[in-house]
């Protein structure tokens, strides 16, 4: 048993079966086929050498991590049951549902080497959903498919005219912006030339592998993450800041990477890996954030992503935004929305998924707020969905408030 | 950097009691947590002194109090102040809907899952078990596949405790929660909120209950600070309605947190989870700044004053891996245990002795400012509050809860 700085993975140890993480799991909340995580990734990790029987229930975990912000004692549960996970799908055969929640990134890319592509991509999603198709193998048919952009963000980035600063960040887009949401990456480009800060996109980023990891496909991720890793390296080397918009990439690059595997050089790089807030929250306390606002301002409420929460470093969007004339912006403090990456995509877990948001969209139609604001791109699809409130990355919100 | 006026580290009671007392005072408060202290594990009760020096209940919690050793934190703290904290413990709840019954010049007593009376002093009105001696019929209501609740070990208890001249009645509730794990009353606590639950209950109990007898349930009353479940249950009923206290997972402990970091909400506390801070900065016997770890990096927060509410050993907030050396890592504040090894624990679990163990902590002045092996203070702008604290042994003395609220009330009006 290592200590919980040196080895996550030996954490199970440190677990003293306290209960809190049952009471803070909304998966637990909204479903008794979930045993709970105490009793799944840590009992597990533990028993395993006695008996190497599969937890069922291990399936209903949606690694939100409130579990782990939960746990007096420092024990890594989320990742504890991904890994229990990623050991059961060495043995057992991944269904196809997974296989395509997984694999986004690979589909769409093949896609978008076709004329119309994305066009194509979004038509056979939606036909897929009609038709039942999509029901048929595990996906839930209610929940509308994320839409990809007709341009991805790569292709647009490479038409912006940056001005040329002294001082660089390097950009990692992750799937979501880059095909589905590419406003939120020029409207990032936007914010750091605002305050003097010329952006790099390193092309050959791949995915961050929280899908994958999610889905038991261990082996896949740890392959992106030794991809990725290399490549942030070359930067961090130099000593860029890495900069994402996607709470649940900068979660992977910061903790999960080295959490789940053991690659050089991940402890280096996390010290370089900011939340793309968090990093101009820090300009702004060294006085070099730009305040030269002119938006007309508005009525927003605000969503903290979980994989924000757990990061340790409170909810920086918040702050930013206070200093923002004009906007007025409440926190909706309703806990998880529910979604968790792909999981609230699966048929089964669908309903599980909505009922956890329940508070959070309750919150949301009873606020007077024209709009949603929250970091994460998953959780503002889920918010929209089950509100019916449009939802913005806290980045687009200061983009449009320099914009005179 | 993060500037306020007080950061308050730790997210267990004292800590958000901390927080609470401070941002009523005005101040501008940076509450760090780490872990969701023992919230779900007690069940929110206030205990302030039931028995100060054997097991014998003392006439009154006040009374206990004068009872105790100069050393207690009550005893450096005073009564004059612990009035003060318990009042404004009151008025918090009663602000927030969800207001507590009881004051010192009295026991409350509160049923156990037991069966057994425990002593303790400030109770949500949803735990007075005073109720159980005025009424001459008692029910006991247990769930179905609901674990650490047992009738009928109830029943034979409080006839000791209460005597067999009551009429004792148990009744079995069938709930229709799916199946797939172990129930917990924070399941049954969720199925009551919904109309369905509610009714499908009601139905039962009213089947087997007499108006005008006291109706004792688990922790089940609904998870949301207010007592709306409550209420009607009474009305239903035509009788009166009670929870015992209970093991792990604990409603009401998490309503009294819920109730809290609500109050902390509109007080403009800002919040840090996840942040375990790892160490200090100090120049001059003042602390400058402490430090969190994150996955990615450390983060410093500045601020002109600190609390410090990390807990004993079971929070981290003391460290002891070889005898005797304890840590307390954040400030190195000296914590020393004066016996042998073998002085450490009292081996007779029920004998009338407090645990040595459990008086180790850091010893502080009137101010709840920590002070060196010497006796002096070393950290001029530092607060130490709750279960870091020595002197007490919140277990023993049925002071849970109670030490905390009253050091961190202490502590953050000495800012």
């Amino acid at each position: 048993m290592g200590t919980l700085e040196e080895n996550p993975k030996g954490t199970a140890d440190y677990c003293t079966a306290c209960t809190s993480c049952i009471t803070t799991c909304p998966v637990t909340a909204a479903t008794s086929k979930f045993r709970g995580p105490k009793l799944v990734g840590p009992a597990q990790s533990r028993l395993n050498f006695a008996e190497p029987d599969a937890e069922e229930s291990l399936e209903y975990c949606s690694n939100c991590k409130n579990c782990d912000i939960s746990c007096p004692s420092g024990v890594a549960v989320s990742t504890l049951n991904m890994l229990q996970r990623g050991e059961y799908y060495r043995s057992h055969p991944h269904p196809l549902r997974d296989h395509i929640l997984a694999h986004g990134e690979q589909m769409i890319k093949l896609a978008r080497k076709l004329p119309f592509g994305s066009f194509f991509a979004n038509l056979g999603a939606d036909i897929g959903r009609k038709t039942g198709m999509l029901k048929m193998i595990g996906i839930a048919s209610e929940r509308p498919m994320p839409q990809y952009a007709s341009k991805s963000f790569l292709e647009q980035f490479r038409s912006i005219k940056q001005t040329a600063y002294p001082n660089k960040v390097v950009f990692f887009p992750g799937c979501f912006i880059n095909e589905n949401d590419p406003d939120v990456g020029i409207a990032f480009v936007n914010v750091m030339q605002q305050n003097h800060y010329e952006v790099i996109v390193d092309e050959n980023f791949i995915c961050c592998g929280s899908p994958l990891v999610v889905t038991g496909y261990l082996d896949e991720a740890e392959a992106n993450a030794r991809k990725n890793t290399a490549l942030i390296r070359k930067w961090t080397e130099q000593g860029y800041p890495i900069l994402t918009c996607c709470t649940s990439c900068s979660l992977m690059l910061k903790q999960e990477y080295a959490e789940l595997f053991d690659l050089p050089d991940l402890h280096e790089n996390a010290k370089f890996v900011y939340d793309a807030c968090e990093f101009l929250l820090d300009l702004h306390e060294k006085n070099r954030f730009d305040q030269k606002f002119s938006g007309k301002g508005g009525n927003y409420i605000y969503h903290a992503p979980c994989h924000l929460r757990v990061q340790g470093i409170g909810t920086p969007a918040l702050e930013l935004l206070s200093l923002v004339p004009n906007i007025v912006v409440e926190n909706a403090d309703a806990g998880c929305c529910g979604i968790s990456g792909n999981y609230g995509f699966k048929e089964d877990k669908y309903e599980i998924s909505m009922q956890v948001g329940q508070e959070l969209f309750c919150r949301i139609k009873d606020s007077s707020a024209s709009k949603v604001i929250s970091d994460c791109g998953t959780c503002r699809m889920q918010i929209e969905h089950g509100s019916g409130v449009k939802a913005v990355h806290p980045i687009e919100v200061l983009s449009a408030a320099y914009q005179a | 950097m993060i500037n306020s006026d007080v950061i308050v580290i730790g997210g267990g009671f004292a800590g958000l009691m901390a927080a609470a007392v401070s941002a009523k005072r005005g101040k501008k408060v940076t509450l760090l947590t780490y872990g969701s202290g023992s919230f779900p594990l007690n069940s929110g009760l206030i205990d302030i002194m039931a028995r100060p020096t054997d097991d014998a209940v003392c006439a009154t919690p006040v009374e206990g109090i004068n009872e105790l050793p100069a050393e207690h934190p009550y005893k450096k703290i005073g009564t004059k102040i612990l009035e003060d904290a318990v009042s404004f413990f009151m008025e918090l709840c009663e602000e927030e809907k969800y207001p507590y019954s009881g004051s010192i010049d009295k026991h409350q007593w509160a049923v156990t899952a037991l069966g057994t009376m425990k002593p303790s002093c400030l109770v949500p009105k949803t735990m007075l078990g005073d109720l159980c001696l005025k009424k001459q019929e008692i029910v006991l209501v247990g769930f179905n596949g609901l674990k650490d609740h047992y009738v009928n070990i109830m029943e034979e208890n409080l006839e000791h405790c209460l005597g067999n001249k009551k009429n004792y009645t148990t009744v079995m509730i069938d709930t229709d929660i799916e199946d797939g794990r172990d129930i917990t009353a924070l399941d049954i606590a969720r199925w009551l909120s919904t109309p369905h639950g509610y009714e499908t209950c009601l139905r039962q109990l009213r089947s087997a209950v007499k108006a005008n007898s006291v109706v004792i349930l688990p922790q089940v009353l609904g998870l949301k600070h207010d007592y709306s479940i409550w209420e009607a249950m009474k009305k239903d009923l035509e009788c009166d309605v009670m929870e015992t206290t209970g093991l792990p997972p604990s409603a009401n402990g998490l309503r009294l947190r819920n109730l809290l970091l609500n109050y902390l909400k509109k007080h403009n506390v800002t919040m840090v989870e996840n942040a375990k801070v790892i160490h200090s900065t100090v120049q001059n016997n003042i602390c400058r700044s402490i430090t969190t770890k994150t996955a990615a990096r450390e983060r410093t927060y500045q601020s002109d004053h600190f609390i410090l509410a990390t807990g004993g050993f079971y929070g981290g907030g003391l460290q002891m891996e070889n005898f005797p050396e304890i840590k307390e890592p954040i400030f190195n504040i000296p914590v020393q245990f004066e016996g042998k090894a073998e002085e450490w624990a009292n081996e007779k679990l029920f004998s009338n002795q407090k645990q040595p163990f459990a008086e180790v902590g850091i010893h502080t002045d009137q101010q709840m400012r920590p002070l060196d092996v010497e006796g002096n203070c070393f950290l001029n702008n530092v607060f130490v509050v709750g279960r870091n604290l020595s002197g007490y042994d919140f277990c023993f003395e049925q002071s849970g809860n109670g030490v905390a609220l009253v050091s961190a009330y202490q502590a953050a009006m000495s800012l």
